[in-house]
């Protein structure tokens, strides 16, 4: 097990490296001078080489990697020039907005989709089934955006648009001025976890030890709920991590349309000043959220599901990870349908 | 009913409860705030009063509050309440004293010497001394520390005080009779250094908080050197993304004040709001870059200067709220504005030109800065009319920092759509745009007999001759066609009917000091 999560942090580790470099590349590469943007329309040339050359905008690609590495490793995520702060202090006042939007709208997810899925799976292929289906995937095609601007348009015809909006919106009142937000964001999302615990439901159903437990006598919902729905939920949680992923994404999106001070509007604000130092503190947390939350997908999984801990194990003592890790879910798949 | 329809109707009316719950106390409020709008309907007229609160709306995010520092509009229109000059511009583009009492100008325009006012004190309780307006003055020009701050006070050569009298006299490097114009200047006290995020000035509004992405707040000066007061006790400015994500807010009454309207909002927002388009120091211009084939030969420019319908953009772009420009100056530049320029509208004649001079099925590029929405949707009328006489054209959207690069500094660009926006009314300012060794000539028009005309006007101190010379100057922009000159595109501000006062200068402010609620 130790094993096991200090491989994932390396692992992490790595990632981050990465992405850091990515967002290094893109600002090389995508147009624009963030003194010239500080500056706009009325300075002089000269006037914005001096401001360049005071941020330290003049310097190499290399050195401006290693400055950001070295600082980095010292706890320091730099300095934001578009707001004139560190980076450090913008992103933990925006981080309780992203984060309680997106957690809201992941239980909406929850709780939405875990009946609905039970419900679509009752009698596969029925009425019911099919209209469940088609309605949470046609959700599934609108854009989160999109999603919201219906939303604000059908609720605004009773004066309920969005109260407030952006004035007094604090945590304080946060469910209630969250709700359309959130909801949004897990509609356009909803249909993705709700076919996996369907399908996955249907699947266990059809399994010997179901049938061996009905013909025990043992009652409908207790089936359901001790023997179906506990070996459903494998592939719903990882899907449901894959999806926590995507919320994060949503959310800086509709961050925009409602007003919410967080993480997506910053980064909005950062990429268009084309604000170095806070888009990447930005997408660095962003990247560790997710690298994170799969992690814990896993450890969950491993301490629902016995075999995954058990094939764990064997796994990671082999170098050749990857390659056990697929032959290794082809076993679990074979069993299941054995 | 069979077990499965009680469980779904158990959770449906759970779902319906829990969104019910959620949007009941907003119900109420909206409802209030719709109310109040009909109460208070065409009281806008009425007597002022003491006190309240105002939101007003900005789609900017401030820079630095410093003023001298400040280069974001968004952020002037802001810090505007926190700073006083020692001119103050009126709307009728004429100066007032402010913080000077008087000021005395020497024949040459060479020595400005203005009596500062007594017994006024900074918002930190410090009083007001010749010596903070020299600091400001200094510091502004980069006299003390090497830093030119505000460009057009490189002409300082000294400044001077006089304790004795209370007077500070300016001496220029050059004489320039636009100087009297940069003294809107805001004066800050000396030896304090936090102005960038704590603004502290002589203002009619004290600096009070900023959460960016939120919120800039300000209550008001209760010791304010002017005869009376603000009416308003606190204004907040709150940062909304978008004009078009405003909208909602508007609608529910949140926003008091909103100066980034389209004009086919209005109707949406006609019950509640008054509306005021302010005649703001803007040209609207379709920039032709003069190096750049085939915008090279002055007369495909000129075929694009009779091609374009500027009437039919400010119908269908600014709703007709816009003026239609032919100089490269707006009608708030007062008696430098050239009024006499004709109309060069004939696309028959544009068709011709272009025919007669080998120039057939043309292809051109218009780049726009695509998050102004007014320039984009000027593009597609001018790609209209430019498919009528056989030209075509595409629209090429870029985001503004990739337009300042690499259109406005870069020059790289065959066309673009843009206003330009003047902070004085300094008529050389204006039109340093087309001056050649000038670093904002984006459009590289060079003409060697303009840039002898711009030289002298600034040299010379006749207030009838520099009028004569800028007349001149922009009849010389419209003879060679330098760029199209569309609009004065106009700010048109909604304001709640609970307010009156909003008052607006050729000069991109919001000046709340003004503006007061209404008396019932």
């Amino acid at each position: 097990m130790t094993r096991y999560i200090v491989k994932k942090i390396i692992d992490m580790i790595i990632t981050i490296f990465i992405i850091v470099l990515i967002v290094f590349a893109m600002f090389e590469l995508i147009p624009g001078n963030p003194a010239r943007i500080m500056l706009g329309m009325n300075a002089s040339n000269a006037q914005v080489a001096a401001l360049e050359a005071e941020l330290g905008l003049d310097k190499s690609i290399f050195v401006k990697i290693y400055t950001y590495f070295s600082d980095l490793f010292n706890g320091d995520l730099g300095f934001s020039f578009r707001f004139q702060r560190p980076v450090i202090e913008l992103i933990t006042e925006a981080l309780p907005y992203t984060l309680f939007l997106a957690l809201y709208a992941f239980f909406f997810i929850i709780i939405l989709a875990i009946p609905l899925a039970i419900l679509a799976a009752r009698k596969p292929n029925s009425k019911l089934d099919n209209f469940i289906r088609i309605s949470s995937e046609t959700c599934l095609a609108i854009p989160p955006f999109f999603m919201a601007i219906i939303l604000m348009l059908i609720f605004r015809t009773s004066q309920l648009a969005l109260q407030g909006g952006s004035v007094d919106f604090d945590l304080n009142n946060a469910f209630q001025s969250y709700w359309m937000p959130a909801l949004a964001i897990a509609l356009s999302r909803l249909a993705m976890a709700m076919e996996f615990l369907r399908d996955s439901i249907i699947e266990q159903r059809e399994s010997d030890y179901v049938k061996t437990a009905i013909g025990k006598g043992a009652s409908r919902s207790r089936v359901m709920f001790f023997h179906i729905f506990r070996n459903s939920l494998v592939p719903f949680i990882t899907a449901l991590g894959l999806i926590l992923a995507e919320v994060f994404s949503g959310s800086i999106i509709i961050e925009q349309v409602f007003l919410i001070p967080g993480l997506g509007r910053s980064l909005v604000t950062a990429v268009e000043a084309r604000d170095f130092q806070l888009t990447q503190g930005i997408v660095l947390l962003i990247a560790f959220i997710v690298v994170f939350v799969n992690f814990c997908v896993d450890l969950i999984n491993q301490f629902i599901d016995p075999r995954i801990r058990e094939q764990n194990k064997k796994l990671y003592k082999s170098r050749n990870t990857f390659f056990l890790r697929m032959k290794n879910q082809a076993n679990l798949d074979s069993q299941k349908k054995r | 009913m069979n077990k499965r329809n009680k469980f779904l109707s158990v959770f449906l009316s759970f779902i319906l409860l829990f969104s019910v719950a959620c949007q009941d106390s907003s119900d109420s409020e909206a409802n209030i705030s719709e109310e109040d709008s009909e109460v208070t309907e065409d009281l806008s007229q009425g007597e002022s009063q003491q006190g309240g609160s105002v939101i007003l709306g900005i789609t900017q995010e401030p820079d630095s509050f410093d003023p001298h520092l400040a280069a974001a509009a968004g952020t002037k229109e802001i810090i505007y309440n926190f700073f006083d000059g020692l001119v103050k511009l009126m709307p009728d583009s004429t100066f007032e004293p402010a913080l000077a009492e008087s000021y005395d100008v020497s024949d040459d325009a060479k020595i400005f010497t203005f009596k500062i006012r007594e017994n006024v004190t900074f918002h930190n309780g410090k009083e007001l001394t010749v010596d903070d307006v020299v600091y400001s003055l200094e510091n502004a020009a980069g006299i003390n520390d090497g830093t030119l701050k505000v460009p057009q006070l490189s002409i300082i050569d000294s400044v001077e005080a006089d304790p004795e009298q209370n007077e500070v006299s300016v001496t220029l490097k050059e004489s320039d009779a636009d100087f009297i114009t940069y003294m809107t200047l805001a004066i800050v006290p000396e030896d304090y250094s936090e102005q960038a995020t704590e603004p502290i000035g002589t203002g009619p509004f004290v600096f009070t908080e900023y959460q960016p992405q939120q919120h800039v707040k300000m209550e008001k000066n209760e010791n304010y050197w002017r005869e009376r007061i603000a009416y308003l006790d606190e204004v907040t400015f709150l940062i909304v993304p978008s004009a078009d994500a405003a909208i909602v807010d508007l609608q529910a009454g949140n926003i008091d004040i909103f100066p980034y309207l389209t004009a086919d909002k209005k109707d949406l927002l006609k019950d509640q709001y008054n509306f005021v388009t302010a005649d703001s120091n803007m040209v609207q211009v379709w920039g032709l870059n003069n190096q750049e084939e085939p915008f090279d030969d002055p007369i495909v420019r000129k075929a694009m200067d009779m091609a374009v319908d500027k009437q039919m953009i400010v119908e269908a772009v600014t709703f007709g709220e816009g003026k239609v420009l032919e100089s490269g100056m707006a009608p708030s530049m007062g008696q430098y504005y050239n009024s006499n320029l004709e109309s060069q509208y004939n696309p028959e004649e544009a068709k011709k030109l272009l025919e007669e001079n080998g120039y057939s099925d043309l292809n051109i590029t218009i780049t726009v800065p695509g998050n102004y929405v007014i320039h984009v949707q000027t593009a597609e009328v001018i790609a209209e009319n430019l498919d009528a006489i056989g030209v075509q054209a595409d629209i090429k959207s870029v985001d503004w920092g990739t337009w300042l690069s690499d259109v406005f500094q870069g020059r790289n660009h065959q066309s673009t759509v843009i206003a330009l926006t003047f902070d004085h009314v300094a008529p050389a300012t204006v039109l340093s745009y087309y001056y050649s060794p000038s670093d904002m000539n984006f459009i590289n028009y060079s003409n060697p007999e303009f840039d002898a005309l711009f030289e002298e006007a600034q040299s010379i101190t006749n207030e009838d001759q520099r009028v004569k010379l800028y007349h001149e100057m922009q009849q010389m922009l419209q003879t060679d066609a330098a760029s199209v000159f569309i609009q004065n595109p106009g700010v048109q501000t909604a304001i709640s009917k609970k307010l009156g006062g909003y008052t607006t200068y050729p000069q991109y402010v919001q000046d709340m000091y003004e503006v007061y609620f209404v008396a019932e």
